[in-house]
Parts: C-alpha cells; sequence; structure tokens
C-alpha cells in the first residue's frame, strides 16, 4: 500500500509479517515452554554448561513456603521471577533481608517498594502461584536466582537496575542487537515499551550506533547527565555473541531473542530466552530487519558451525 | 497448502453470494422476509365471571369481540377464536363483531388472538378514495340521537365559537382537531362529552364522542374506532400499551382517522393498532377493563413473520426450508437471531488488530464487552463499565493490603461488582437516568465485568496508567464499534434469514489472517525508520 511504502522500502518488519512468516514458520509450538519457563530455560542451560544467574529456590506450591523463613536467614539478596511471567511483569528484586527470629519483624527490603513485611513478601509469591503474571494466567512458579552484579561500564548510562543485551537470532545468525537500559520512567526495567532506552550495537565490534525512547530517537540517557551514549563499545562482545549463538542452538527456536546480563567476573550469562522477540530494536538500530532476515533465509546452512554463522553475519551485518 | 487456502477462501465467499443470487433470482425469494416493521401478538379476552356479575342497566349487552381487519396501516396475519382459526378478510368498509348475550352462549372462555403488523400510513396523502357512503349509512353516521339534549346544547356552542359556515368541511375537522389536541387533556377515568367541553378533560372515548358529534353536527358523516395505543415501544424496554377510541370522519371518499391525542391527522403509525372501526354502540362495553381484557406481546425480532416464510420455502424450494432458522420457536429464534452477528464482530475485531494495530485487553475481551453492552445497553453498560473500572482500582489498592489468596480476593471483587450493579440500578432508576428493566439487568454481565476489572487492574499496576489508558481505549474503541455493528437490526435479520452468509466472516478471517503488510499505527511506530529520516545515523 502506498502509505507504507516508506516503510517496506526502510526494511522495517511489521508485526504482521514477523508473525506470519518468521514465528509461525520457524518457530516450533512444542519447543515454547523450554524458552517461555525460565526455570526449564535455567535447567537446559546448566545442562550445556552455558553460563547464567544461579538457581537459589523453587516455589511451586504454597506449602513450599513453610519453611521459607528460615531460608531466608543465610540469604541476603536475590530475585524472585514468575518462571512464566512476559515482559519482566512480577519480578521483584530483594537487596536485603532484615531476619529476625519472629516472622513478623522480619524485613524484606527490595528496589520496587522500598520494604515488605516476611507476611507481604508470602503475599506476593501466592500472587506468583496463582498465575496473576504468567502469560495467559495459567498457574505459575516462583523461581529465586541471585542478583546480579551491574558491570562497571554501564555504571554511569543506566537509572537503577541492571542492563542487559538483546541479541536476536535467525536460524543461528546473529542478525541485530541492542542494549537496553533502564530508566527512571521505565522504574527500572528493562522493557523499551514502559520506556526503558534501547541502543542499538553494531555487530562487527560491539558499539553503540544508535538510541531510542519511547520510539524517538535520542543521544543520551534521559537520568545520565551529559554521556554520549553512541561510540560507546560494550564490554566482552565476542563473548556475548559466542554465548548468543549457543541458546541459539540449543532452543531448537529458529526465529529466537537472548537477552544477556554481562557480569563484571563471570561475563556474559544468558538471562532468558524469547521465542517472539519485540520490533522495537530496529528504531534503536535505525535499520529494519528485513533485509538481514531474507539474506539468511537463503543461506546453505549445512556443514557450518556457530563460528561459521557469526562470521557471516560480522561480514553483512557487521559494517554499517 | 496455499492452494487450499485459496480454494477455500474462494468458497467462503462465493457460496453465500451464489446462494443469495439463487435464492433471489431463481426461486424468488426475499432476503428479508417482511419490511422491518412492527409486529404484535395481541389477545382479547372476555371476562364472564364479571359480566355475569355487572349490571345489564350499567352495561347493556350484547357483549362483543371485535374481529380485527387487514388495513393499508396494518395486516393482520391470524386471528384465532377459542384456538380455532377463523378468517379475517381485507375489508375497508365494515368491520365484523362477535355479539354474545349476557349467559355467553355457553362459552366459558372467549378468546381471541392475532398478529398484526403495523406500519406508518397517510390517508392524506394517499388519496385514494376507497368508498361510497350510501343514503342509510350516511344518516346513520350523521345522527345526533345518542346525544341527550343538554350535551347538545354544548356541542352546538362550542362548534360555533370553533368554526365559520364559510369553512370547507376539511378545515372545519382541522379546527376541531386542534382543539381536542391542543385544549383537552387525556385522563383514564370514564367521562362523559360534558366534562370535555365544561372541564377540558376526559378518556379517549369522551374525545372521540365529542369529536364526533362537532363534526356530525357540521355534516361531516363520523364515526367511533376502537384500537390499541403503544404508548412505549422503546427497544429493549417493556412495551406500555393502552385501549383507546378514536373518531373517524368520512372525508373526500375515504374514513380519515384522527388522533387528536397523538396530533395525527389522517395519519397511522405502528403504534397504533386499529381493532374496530364502527364501535359506537359498543364502546361503553370495550372501555370496560373488568369485562374485556387485552394483552399485548411484541414480537421481538418484529420483522419476520416465520409462518408465512417457511410456507414460502416450502413452496419454492424443500431444501432451504429444512436450512431456514424459521422452523425453531420464537424463543429459540432469538437466541439465534443474538448470536448470528457475533462472527461479524470478530471480524472487526480481527481487522482492528492486523490492519489498524489497536492492542486489546485479552484478544476477545473486546467481544465480551459488546455482549455485555448488548446485554444491557450502551449508556448503561458504559457509565457501569466507568464506575466499575473506578472501584476497582480503589478494592485493589485495599484489599492488596490484606494478603488474601487469588480467588477470595475475586469472589470479593464479584460481590462488590453485583453489589455496585444494585445501586447503580437503584440510583439510575430512583433519579430517573436510565430507564431499569430486566433488559438492562441481567446476570450474565457481571462475570464479564469481573474478569474484565481484574485483568485491568493488574495491566494497571504492571503497565502503568499511560499503557493502560492506550489499551483501554482500544478496547473500548472495538467494543464500540461492534456494538453498532451488532446492534443493526437489518443486518441481524438478514443473517437469521441467510445462515449461510456466516460462512462470509470465515472468509474475510483467511483473507485478514493473511495479511503481511504493516498495521497502521507501525507508521507512527516506526516513523523514525523511515526513508530518509536515518541521516545522521549511517
Amino acid at each position: 500500500m502506498v502509505i507504507f511504502r516508506e516503510l517496506a522500502k526502510a526494511g522495517v518488519l511489521g508485526n504482521n509479517r514477523r508473525i506470519r512468516d518468521f514465528i509461525l514458520p520457524y518457530n516450533n509450538k512444542s519447543d515454547y515452554p523450554l524458552v517461555d519457563d525460565k526455570f526449564l530455560t535455567s535447567q537446559l542451560l546448566l545442562s550445556k554448561g552455558i553460563p547464567h544467574p544461579k538457581t537459589r529456590g523453587l516455589i511451586q506450591v504454597i506449602s513450599d513456603t513453610k519453611h521459607l523463613h528460615s531460608q531466608l536467614k543465610n540469604i541476603d539478596e536475590f530475585v524472585v521471577k514468575p518462571a512464566k511471567g512476559a515482559m519482566g511483569n512480577g519480578i521483584v528484586i530483594v537487596e536485603k533481608v532484615d531476619w529476625d527470629e519472629s516472622k513478623k519483624k522480619t524485613k524484606i527490603v527490595t528496589t520496587r517498594q522500598a520494604s515488605m513485611s516476611y507476611d507481604e513478601f508470602v503475599y506476593y509469591i501466592s500472587m506468583i502461584l496463582s498465575g496473576v503474571f504468567s502469560l495467559s494466567g495459567q498457574m505459575d512458579r516462583a523461581l529465586f536466582q541471585e542478583k546480579l552484579v551491574i558491570h562497571p561500564f554501564f555504571k554511569d548510562i543506566s537509572y537503577r537496575g541492571i542492563p542487559d543485551v538483546r541479541v536476536i537470532l535467525f536460524r543461528g545468525f546473529p542478525v541485530m542487537a541492542m542494549v537496553r537500559l533502564p530508566t527512571e520512567s521505565s522504574g527500572g526495567r528493562g522493557n523499551l515499551h514502559q520506556g526503558a532506552v534501547g541502543c542499538g550495537i553494531n555487530l562487527l565490534d560491539g558499539s553503540i550506533i544508535g538510541a531510542m525512547q519511547d520510539n524517538k530517537r535520542i543521544s543520551r540517557h534521559p537520568d545520565c547527565g551529559e554521556q554520549e551514549l553512541i561510540g560507546l563499545k560494550i564490554p566482552m562482545w565476542k563473548e556475548v555473541l559466542a554465548v548468543a549463538a549457543q541458546c541459539s542452538g540449543l532452543a531448537r527456536i529458529q526465529y529466537l531473542g537472548v537477552d544477556i546480563v554481562i557480569d563484571p567476573i563471570r561475563g556474559p550469562l544468558v538471562l532468558e530466552m524469547n521465542a517472539r522477540p519485540g520490533l522495537s530494536i530496529q528504531i534503536a538500530n535505525g535499520k529494519g530487519l528485513l533485509p538481514r532476515l531474507q539474506k539468511v533465509a537463503l543461506v546453505d546452512t549445512k556443514n557450518m558451525s556457530e563460528e561459521d554463522k557469526i562470521q557471516f553475519s560480522l561480514e553483512n551485518f557487521g559494517s554499517y | 497448502m496455499k492452494r487450499l487456502k485459496t480454494v477455500l477462501i474462494f468458497l467462503c465467499l462465493f457460496v453465500p453470494i451464489a446462494s443469495l443470487i439463487y435464492k433471489t433470482q431463481f426461486l424468488g425469494l426475499r432476503l428479508i422476509p417482511k419490511k422491518a416493521t412492527t409486529f404484535w401478538k395481541v389477545e382479547m379476552s372476555l371476562n364472564w365471571d364479571n359480566i355475569q356479575r355487572v349490571d345489564s342497566q350499567e352495561v347493556e349487552p350484547p357483549y362483543v369481540l371485535p374481529i380485527p381487519h387487514s388495513l393499508p396501516s396494518q395486516e393482520v396475519i391470524s386471528v384465532t377464536l377459542n384456538g380455532k382459526e377463523i378468517s379475517s378478510q381485507k375489508d375497508h368498509m365494515t368491520s365484523s363483531i362477535l355479539q354474545f348475550g349476557k349467559d355467553g352462549g355457553g362459552n366459558q372462555t372467549t378468546s381471541m388472538h392475532f398478529d398484526v403488523n403495523t406500519e406508518f400510513y397517510d390517508y392524506m396523502s394517499a388519496r385514494d378514495p376507497d368508498s361510497r357512503l350510501d343514503y342509510e349509512d350516511r344518516m346513520r353516521y350523521l345522527t345526533m340521537d345518542n346525544f341527550d339534549e343538554e350535551t347538545l346544547g354544548l356541542l352546538k356552542k362550542l362548534s360555533d365559537t370553533l368554526v365559520f359556515n364559510s369553512d370547507s368541511a376539511e378545515a372545519k375537522l382541522e379546527k376541531f382537531f386542534f382543539y381536542l389536541a391542543d385544549e383537552i387533556i387525556l385522563k383514564k377515568e370514564p367521562h362523559t362529552v360534558k366534562d370535555v367541553i365544561e372541564l377540558a378533560s376526559g378518556s379517549y372515548l369522551a374525545q372521540a364522542q365529542t369529536m364526533m358529534g362537532l363534526a356530525r353536527l357540521n355534516g361531516i358523516p363520523s364515526r367511533i374506532a376502537f384500537g390499541i395505543q403503544i404508548l412505549d415501544n422503546k427497544v429493549g424496554e417493556k412495551i406500555k400499551y393502552s385501549r383507546m377510541f378514536f373518531t373517524e370522519a368520512f372525508l373526500n371518499g375515504q374514513w380519515i382517522p384522527l388522533f387528536p391525542e397523538k396530533r395525527l391527522m389522517g395519519k397511522v403509525t405502528g403504534n397504533q393498532i386499529v381493532v374496530h372501526r364502527d364501535t359506537e354502540n359498543f364502546a361503553n362495553f370495550l372501555e370496560r377493563r373488568d369485562l374485556l381484557k387485552i394483552l399485548l406481546d411484541p414480537v421481538k425480532f418484529d420483522p419476520m413473520s416465520s409462518k408465512e416464510q417457511l410456507q414460502n420455502l416450502n413452496e419454492v424450494s424443500s431444501f432451504w426450508s429444512v436450512f431456514s432458522l424459521h422452523r425453531f420457536s420464537l424463543s429459540i429464534q432469538s437466541i439465534f437471531l443474538g448470536i448470528v452477528l457475533i462472527p461479524f464482530g470478530t471480524v472487526v475485531l480481527s481487522f482492528a488488530r492486523v490492519f489498524v494495530g489497536i492492542t486489546t485487553f485479552g484478544i476477545f475481551m473486546p467481544i465480551l464487552l459488546t455482549l455485555f453492552f448488548l446485554q444491557t445497553s450502551f449508556v448503561f453498560g458504559f457509565t457501569f463499565l466507568f464506575l466499575v473500572v473506578i472501584v476497582g482500582l480503589m478494592q485493589r489498592a485495599l484489599l492488596d493490603r490484606f494478603y488474601l489468596l487469588a480467588v477470595p480476593r475475586l469472589s470479593i471483587l464479584l460481590a462488590i461488582v453485583i453489589l455496585l450493579y444494585i445501586l447503580f440500578a437503584i440510583a439510575a432508576d430512583s433519579w430517573g437516568i436510565l430507564a431499569i428493566n430486566n433488559k438492562t439487568l441481567n446476570y450474565f454481565p457481571i462475570v464479564i465485568i469481573t474478569v474484565f476489572i481484574e485483568r485491568f487492574s493488574i495491566y494497571y499496576i504492571e503497565e502503568g496508567a499511560k499503557n493502560t489508558l492506550k489499551t483501554s481505549l482500544g478496547t473500548f474503541a472495538v467494543a464500540t464499534v461492534c456494538y453498532y455493528l451488532l446492534a443493526f437490526k437489518w443486518l441481524k435479520v438478514f443473517l437469521f434469514n441467510n445462515p449461510e452468509m456466516l460462512l462470509l466472516a470465515v472468509g474475510l478471517n483467511l483473507i485478514i489472517g493473511s495479511y503481511r503488510g504493516f498495521r497502521l499505527f507501525e507508521l507512527f511506530r516506526f516513523a523514525e525508520l523511515k526513508e530518509g529520516q536515518d541521516g545522521n545515523l549511517s
């Protein structure tokens, strides 16, 4: 249609085509649970030795909380996630536990709402279990994970929270990447549609080539002063791409988004995978996805290793 | 696969259209059985217990049951007396009437049922002289014998003040008509002509008698007619009706009905059922509610007469008559009538999501909301929903402090919604803001509302005010469009009559589902990516 001509020329991938041409034909429905359930994902990653945040515990039914109070005594900071939660919904980051013999006096200090009493905390877990945050309201499990540490590189360009790198892979080829920086308006979360900053990345060297917030291009983080984002180089970029490519082979999902947090000591850790990665990454990169996906679709992948695929991507999509 | 889909789409679009062409061109069927007018079921019955008790001096025999006839303004479809069908012929001149003595001729119950289809008709513009009066009739319609001396004197005085002798008959009638329309107040209790003239108020009958007297005094033949006036005929509300008398005057070769109360001169609307056109001698009896009972029910999906439609179908094609929804009883028909359009509502929904890019709460929430609006009324539903959203957010803020488990909390929410429903209904009713009846209040929507508010409040917590507002607007927009589509009666009847059209919805969804182009809203979302705008980046 005429009004869409400019978008088509720019190679923008629209939502309908994303679903009809990529998600439906390339992603097998039966493979979804492995990426939709964070606990299953972490077990899968563990079995293949791919680095990821450590699992501290899992609550499947409300009676599992019986010994929770005594267990909290030895933990200081951790993250609670609904295993099937989408878009970061329902995640609580606990910074400290003021533990006391009596449950009444125990306090759980979180980043989101200052602090919770122990009762409030158990209530929150029961909400997770009843499926309040899960993809389609199914019963869920509460996953306890280690709290990650922010890499010094991101300290000056992020408002609270921990930035992560999203790599979109198609048939195992990294096709586009961005880093998501939490902002005040996103409430310290990395969701672009809630106001986080997305920075497009040059696949070749991990340098930031553009940034966006609320679908508009920007050049500075709104909460972090004068620091120019464009030109900064993401640390450990080669390792990030390698880990992402490993995930792709593992999950069997051919059009995949992999979210990676860079730990100052352990390097890239796979946070989660997504079988329906969003489209805003195109705005962050100032480039449409479609030409890249179409190019990858034609490649004969027989006898291609993960390294070969990364190499192909760097050669074809690396230079801007 | 692709070929299969193309074939399916073709079939889904072709079959309904081909069947329409076949039905109209080869079978000569109408797509909508009858013009969308008003279709009523009427029951009139004599109450013999009361008739036996009544004083013969007060209401003189014979006791009567008038038989309605088809007229330009109405079609009487079937008349049964005590369950047996009796013929009702088209007869514009006279009307027939069944007369009974005090013993009722041995009948214990005497009741008559008929279906009548009414529509607007204007006698004045029709100018279709349909009758002549012979000398005998003329005399009968001019006699003043039924008026006593005193009344006659009053009528003469009134006539002199209202009209000049030189006025034409039409002008005179018009002046009498507007005198009654403007000056006289309608009252329920029985009245006499004297009351009308002296107190300026009177019943239908007394007013009609006054009109008749004035007309006859001026040499215009006139008579009293009897009918049913539907007072309130809004969709979805309980029908209010009353028996009425009106005058018919013979003018330019036709009987002209006059309804001063409704300011209708020579016009009959779909809200008037003419039962009998010459009831002067039985008027006192017909006016008595305790002796003659009249019940009226609208046949809600009024445009259809299933019996006729089926007969019609049977004559031309046994195949189509098997597949006709007209075979079911009226209550089952109304269910089908309610659901035939829903698939097209989902076509709207698909369109809004795939072509426009509107986001909604859940996939089918807009359709559920549409059903809620349809079950109540748009204004009622919308206002109530708005109220519930506010209260829902408040309850969440409160209940979140008690750490309740999910199911009990949802149950509390349900109770709050019902309480609110009650309060809202009472408030709306007592302030007279909205009409409350068994259509606006219904138990089915409660669950929809509860699910809606739960989704809404979670969405609010997680996504914040801005995104919630956006999604709410999208949901309401789609629900509103669907509402107006689903409330479209003509379309509903058309689909009911031709259910094979539902294949069209399947075909349209196959087409919409195959679209891979951009959504309209993506123009704004990806505005930054349009060619020629990425200058400084690359």
